[in-house]
């Protein structure tokens, strides 16, 4: 090969090495991440709920069906991490918090996790963002930052 | 037509088939493409209903994803590797394969649209479970696929008898080309066929009542990543071999090229995961395994933007272009005796943009800001509906007229046409992608809540996106309406020139190009590091697929309650 395309051939694989680095670093340094594999015995839930932890952390199981989030709307505080559980009751559906990196797949047979923090106070819809039949357009829930 | 080109004669029954492989395709993307730009409108809450002369929104929507990205795809990539293995091999096809592959392809497709039509199919065209479609869509799917195979299986003899006849050279790079998009292929829809045939067709005929949904999504990316390489490589092959030539010069490296190949055939396999780093179920190791490798397979990417930029450049500095950016000027960008090069260039300067969003999707992590959004659909208008949808056009044009001897008509408007598209997706795209920054998500009718001003979702912060892209939509629905007319002038002209003679104009390798010795003439070690690949980067998320704890019975789309009721 000639060596201006060896050349290239190399800045190209460099600089994508750089971008996974970097992606690797604000996955590790800063803690964004994609969700986590949880344990095979989490059994998917067909009821949604909110818990507090005892150290009053908050806890949101959701449940995702055909065409409603459960529960609908939630209060959460400003500033702290409240972990989301996710399950799904009939078909796939989305979870998507408006204007931040929680963004879920709802698959039926399994649940899904993430911790959210929201910074500023106000209200953040969450949106169904994967077809789930004739009325998925409406499928919204609401987490109110306080 | 001049005497001195070295055209190959197509059989008559073959030439026959090719003419309904690429015009068949065309009459159905007249639909497909009128449901992209109505989708702008719903989406821009222009039109606040489920459904539009007797269309409804999702069924239009599986119409536009499975008619533009599957059928009018494989249809292409089948005609015109057709074409290029008759013309480079100078072998005709085997008549009663050719003829089974066109006969499963079209019954397929017929089989399938019934459903979608009917609106027993309203799944969107990757067809997820739980969401069930009428079996007919399953198995018309399965046919066009398979009809698809047994073209490539028909290929193989003309490859033997022409190596055997040629000892001392490599495949020519555009039979090389195809050769190895359609070894992707075959590899990649096995996963597909696993799926449809042993989960999804039972399933959908009540035979089983439930089935493991993250098994089928992640059989189904198996087969979806690799799917979108098979989309573009026919294009590549167009830009390495005919568009250097076209525009004046020469390839700049034919080795470079064979490499490129050879890279997409290892890398565009062991990458689906990237579509499912949103999913539960998969350890955070093996989707960052996955998106370390489609890191790789942006490497011929790059390569490719290289290599084709310093042919044009050398095309460029023979049409007598100084200084460092004369060249460009110089190129034929309008010019209508070549339209191939108009399309190309047009496609060119959209992917661009359609390779870098791509990287920002790949990335892991930076995939939750953008996951479902509209993003993803600005993104792949700038691929699918970009380089491959223009190169598909153009090529599809040029094969209609050398088959039928019939001159193409409206030389002008012909070329015209990739500009006024390339306009157009500047103009959806971004604004598409924007709206899934601020949150707009896919696959949905809008114009129902979020872009209505009496829902109680309405949201004011998506309306400027929303119109933006129904204007981007309209400029590209004019381009491609364009685009008919020049078809219907081209088939209501006389024919001038005798039918089914192909011609593909080649460049020359300005670089020595690869002897048969060298590493990037044999496919064998690469087909093998690809299976490699394939295997380490999918046996653990497939185990992490079977643990999945609770099967899934059927859903129609519009109706909460399951089909079957599951025995616990
Ligand atoms: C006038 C031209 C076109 C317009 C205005 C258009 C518009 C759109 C819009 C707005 C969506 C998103 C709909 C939604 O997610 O709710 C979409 C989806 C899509 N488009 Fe296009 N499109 C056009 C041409 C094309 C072409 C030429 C191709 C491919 C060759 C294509 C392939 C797709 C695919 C695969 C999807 C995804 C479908 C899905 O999510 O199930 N489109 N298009
Ligand atoms: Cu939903
Ligand atoms: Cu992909």
């Amino acid at each position: 090969m000639d060596r201006v395309e060896k050349i290239t051939l190399m800045m190209a694989s460099g600089l994508l090495g750089l971008f996974f680095l970097a992606l690797l670093a604000a996955a590790k340094l800063q803690g964004i991440n994609v969700p986590p594999c949880l344990p095979p015995d989490v059994k998917p839930f067909s009821e949604g709920r909110v818990d507090t932890l005892p150290d009053g952390r908050r806890q949101l199981f959701y449940v995702a069906r055909m065409w409603r989030f459960e529960p609908e709307v939630v209060e959460v505080p400003v500033n702290k991490p409240v972990d989301i559980f996710l399950s799904a009751a009939d078909v796939t559906h989305g979870f998507y918090v408006s204007w931040t990196n929680t963004n879920l797949m709802a698959i039926p047979g399994t649940v899904n996790a993430y911790t959210l923090k929201l910074e500023k106070p106000g209200v953040y819809p969450i949106i169904c963002h994967e077809y789930c039949g004739s009325a998925h357009q409406n499928m919204v829930a609401y987490l109110v930052a306080k | 037509m001049t005497s001195t080109r070295e055209t190959f004669q197509v059989a008559p029954l073959s030439r026959t088939l090719m003419i309904i492989e690429v015009t068949l395709p065309i009459i159905l993307v007249v639909l497909g493409i009128y449901h992209g730009f109505m989708q702008t409108l719903y989406r821009a809450g222009v039109i606040q209903s489920s459904s539009f002369a007797g269309l409804n929104y999702y069924q239009g929507l599986t119409l536009h994803g499975v008619i533009n990205a599957v059928v009018l795809t494989t249809f292409f990539g089948v005609a015109f590797g057709n074409a290029v293995m008759q013309f480079y091999l100078r072998r005709p096809l085997i008549g009663w394969v050719h003829a089974t592959s066109t006969g499963m392809m079209v019954v397929g497709t017929l089989i399938a649209a019934v459903p979608m039509l009917l609106g027993l199919a309203d799944v969107l065209y990757t067809f997820y479970p739980p969401l069930k479609a009428h079996p007919a869509f399953y198995i018309g799917a399965t046919l066009l696929v398979v009809g698809s195979w047994v073209a490539f299986a028909g290929w193989i003899p003309l490859l033997r008898s022409w190596m055997q006849e040629n000892p001392g050279r490599p495949l020519p790079l555009a039979v090389m080309g195809m050769l190895v998009t359609f070894i992707i292929w075959f590899l990649c829809t096995i996963p597909l066929a696993i799926e449809v045939l042993f989960m999804l067709i039972p399933w959908s005929l009540g035979w089983v009542d439930s089935i493991n949904i993250p098994m089928a999504r992640t059989l189904f990316w198996f087969f979806g990543h690799p799917l979108v390489y098979f989309w573009l490589l026919p294009a590549y092959v167009i830009y390495y071999t005919i568009l250097p030539k076209e525009a004046g010069g020469k390839l700049y490296s034919a080795y470079a090229a064979r490499l490129a190949f050879l890279l997409f055939l290892i890398f565009s396999i062991p990458v689906g995961l990237h579509h499912q780093y949103t999913e539960p179920g998969f350890d955070r190791f093996w989707k960052g395994v996955h998106a370390l490798l489609t890191f790789g397979v942006a490497i011929p990417s790059f390569m490719t933007a290289f290599t084709l930029a310093a042919s044009l450049e050398y095309a460029g500095v023979r049409r007598g272009a100084k200084g460092l950016f004369g060249w460009i000027g110089r190129l034929p960008w309008f010019d209508g005796e070549r339209p191939l090069v108009a399309y190309s260039l047009a496609g060119l300067l959209i992917f661009i943009m359609g390779g870098l969003t791509g990287l920002v999707n790949a990335s892991y992590n930076l995939n939750q800001t953008i996951h479902n959004t509209g993003f993803i659909s600005g993104h792949f208008h700038m691929t699918v509906g970009g380089p491959v949808f223009l190169i598909i056009l153009g090529m599809s044009l040029e094969l209609f007229s050398q088959l039928t001897g019939k001159p193409i008509r409206g030389r002008g408007w012909n070329v015209a046409v990739p500009y006024l598209w390339m306009m157009g997706i500047y103009l959806f795209s971004p604004a598409m992608m924007v709206g899934g920054l601020l949150g707009q998500p896919r696959r949905t009718n809008m114009g129902l809540s979020y872009l209505d001003p009496s829902s109680p979702h309405f949201r004011l912060d998506w309306v400027v996106t929303s119109y933006l892209a129904a204007i981007g939509g309209a400029v590209m629905f004019l381009a491609f309406l364009i685009y008919i007319g020049v078809w219907i002038a081209t088939i209501a002209a006389p024919a001038q020139q005798s039918a089914g003679e192909l011609y593909f104009s080649t460049a020359e390798s300005l670089h020595p190009d690869a002897t048969t010795t060298s590493i990037v003439a044999r496919l064998r070690p690469w087909l093998a590091i690809a299976i490699i690949l394939i295997l380490v980067s999918y046996w653990m998320p497939l185990q992490q697929a079977l643990r999945t704890p609770e099967n899934a019975p059927p859903y129609s789309p519009d109706n909460p309650t399951p089909l079957v009721q599951v025995r616990k």
